[in-house]
């Protein structure tokens, strides 16, 4: 780990006004400063709610994609366990069936996953990759942690009352997720709660390899239906 | 840009606080450690840090002193914020030291625990000196307040002739600077905290309504669009909040069958 460039980029971010600009510097801090792959986040709500925050290129931002979209994975494990997972092999590693073939096949070859929480409260995950097997070394770990810190505080900016960047989530977040809506006629279909109607969605689109949102897509087309 | 605001300064009145309001478990008549006990008290249960900062400068007013201030300073000078004062000569004092950039508060004893805390020396700010001796103020104890090694702003006490508070008095004063810096560090958390819990029912209050808008689809047989459009037409005709419909629906609560379909 690069000391020096870890410590350089976390205080640009202190300095940052930008929250958007601050997930910059901590994405430097993460490729150049731990020489990994690229850097994501999430805020999240339980396994149904995700809004993409950042994602340093296409294959992080794929990365935030898929978590959703299979509802499992290390990302997930750490939301849900306020720990973080560190993935040095994804490729050997079993835990997540659905979510580690597309994110090998995406060039995700190791995946480090901290919890985003503040006070208490998870409010997301943040999640480094690299793109060959490496493990993360003690002072890594800890880097990644400071990462992880860091940006708990950029997305509460991004949301805090009265802050100049408070409409940024918020006009994020009103881009609407046709897997939600799609999972509310599901939920009819089945008689089931929403929650388990996306769940049946993320298998069906799982056992077919189709990407969640063809099949919400079909689904709200009424080319797909679930049940009797 | 400088910023300075006032909480509580200005709801009060300003006569000086020979007996000041302490609520909570003691008030000023008891013994230092029920006075303490008192402001630890209110630690766990008031939960604003105006109040709280208030009643930590009114404890101060049973040592030797004529004033007492506590302001907070982040990053720069120019952030300086008063946070509590015990009259209107601290609260000017510190009014001044901001317009100057410089003085007790902000460049006061860095040293978080001296023994037997001693007066600065107000000629290192002469305009800041000049300005407390139109008021009487004569000498000024500045008290670190700290947090994780960081310097997050100062409590300072203020006399008309040289300050001296011994060990004891020093120790209290400086159990009383602690309590302020526990009541900001804690007043921060609850505001993170806050913040944190707002952003997880957005998220969550976003997700029902667009789950339950395809469930309006679907039971009236309608586009999700359309479906978007009802639910909000029937919140608004209703006055019930959006997410608080969308939930209702989703728990089956509510049968869009039987809403009016015109807007």
């Amino acid at each position: 780990v690069d000391r020096r460039r870890l410590a350089s980029a976390l205080d640009a971010v202190h300095a940052e006004d930008d929250p958007s600009t601050g997930f910059d510097h901590l994405a430097v801090a993460a490729v150049d400063g731990m020489g990994l792959g690229g850097m994501s986040a999430s805020a999240m709500r339980g396994t149904t709610s995700q809004i993409p925050v950042f994602g340093s290129d296409p294959t992080a931002r794929s990365l935030e994609d898929l978590q959703f979209a299979v509802g499992e994975g290390p990302c997930v494990d750490a939301y849900t366990s306020i720990a973080p997972v560190l993935v040095a092999d994804l490729g050997g590693h079993g835990a997540w069936p659905a979510f580690t073939p597309p994110a090998v096949d995406i060039g995700v070859a190791a995946v480090f996953a901290y919890p985003l929480h503040v006070a208490g409260v998870c409010i997301g995950a943040l999640d480094l990759y690299a793109d060959r097997p490496r493990r993360l070394g003690p002072d890594e770990a800890a880097g990644g942690a400071l990462i992880a810190a860091a940006a708990s505080r950029l997305i509460l900016a991004m949301v805090a009352p009265g802050s100049a960047f408070g409409g940024r989530l918020a006009a994020t977040a009103s881009v609407r997720n046709p897997a939600h809506q799609a999972s509310g006629m599901v939920a009819v279909q089945l008689d089931v709660a929403p929650d388990v109607a996306l769940d049946a969605l993320r298998a069906y689109a799982w056992l077919h390899d189709r990407s969640l949102d063809d099949v919400a897509a079909e689904v709200i087309a009424r080319r797909l239906r679930f049940g009797p | 840009v400088t910023q300075v605001c006032f909480p509580q300064i200005g709801s009060h009145d300003h006569a000086p606080r020979t007996a000041p309001h302490v609520t909570g478990a003691a008030g000023l008549g008891g013994t230092r450690s029920t006075l303490l006990a008192g402001l630890v008290a209110d630690l766990l249960g008031e939960d604003d840090v105006a109040v709280l900062l208030d009643r930590v400068v009114a404890a101060a007013g049973t040592l030797e002193i004529t004033a007492s201030s506590i302001s907070l300073v982040d990053t720069d000078p120019a952030d300086m914020r008063i946070m509590a004062a015990s009259d209107e000569r601290a609260e000017h004092l510190v009014r001044h030291e901001v317009r100057l950039g410089t003085g007790p508060s902000l460049d006061g004893d860095r040293d978080p625990r001296p023994d037997d805390p001693e007066p600065v020396d107000l000629d290192r700010w002469p305009d800041y000196r000049a300005e407390a001796e139109s008021l009487g103020i004569r000498s000024a104890i500045a008290l670190s307040l700290d947090a994780a090694d960081r310097h997050i702003g100062a409590m300072v006490l203020y006399g008309t002739d040289d300050l001296r508070l011994g060990r004891d008095d020093g120790a209290f004063a400086r159990a009383l600077a602690d309590i302020a810096v526990l009541a900001i560090l804690r007043s921060r958390t609850t505001y993170l905290q806050g913040t944190a819990l707002d952003l997880s029912q957005a998220l969550a209050d976003q997700t029902a309504v667009e789950q339950a808008s395809g469930m309006v689809a679907e039971i009236r047989s309608c586009t999700v669009r359309d479906g978007m459009h009802l639910l909000r037409t029937r919140a608004v005709a209703g006055g019930l909040p959006l997410a608080t419909l969308a939930r209702a629906v989703i728990d089956r609560d509510e049968d869009p069958t039987t809403w009016d379909d015109r807007p």
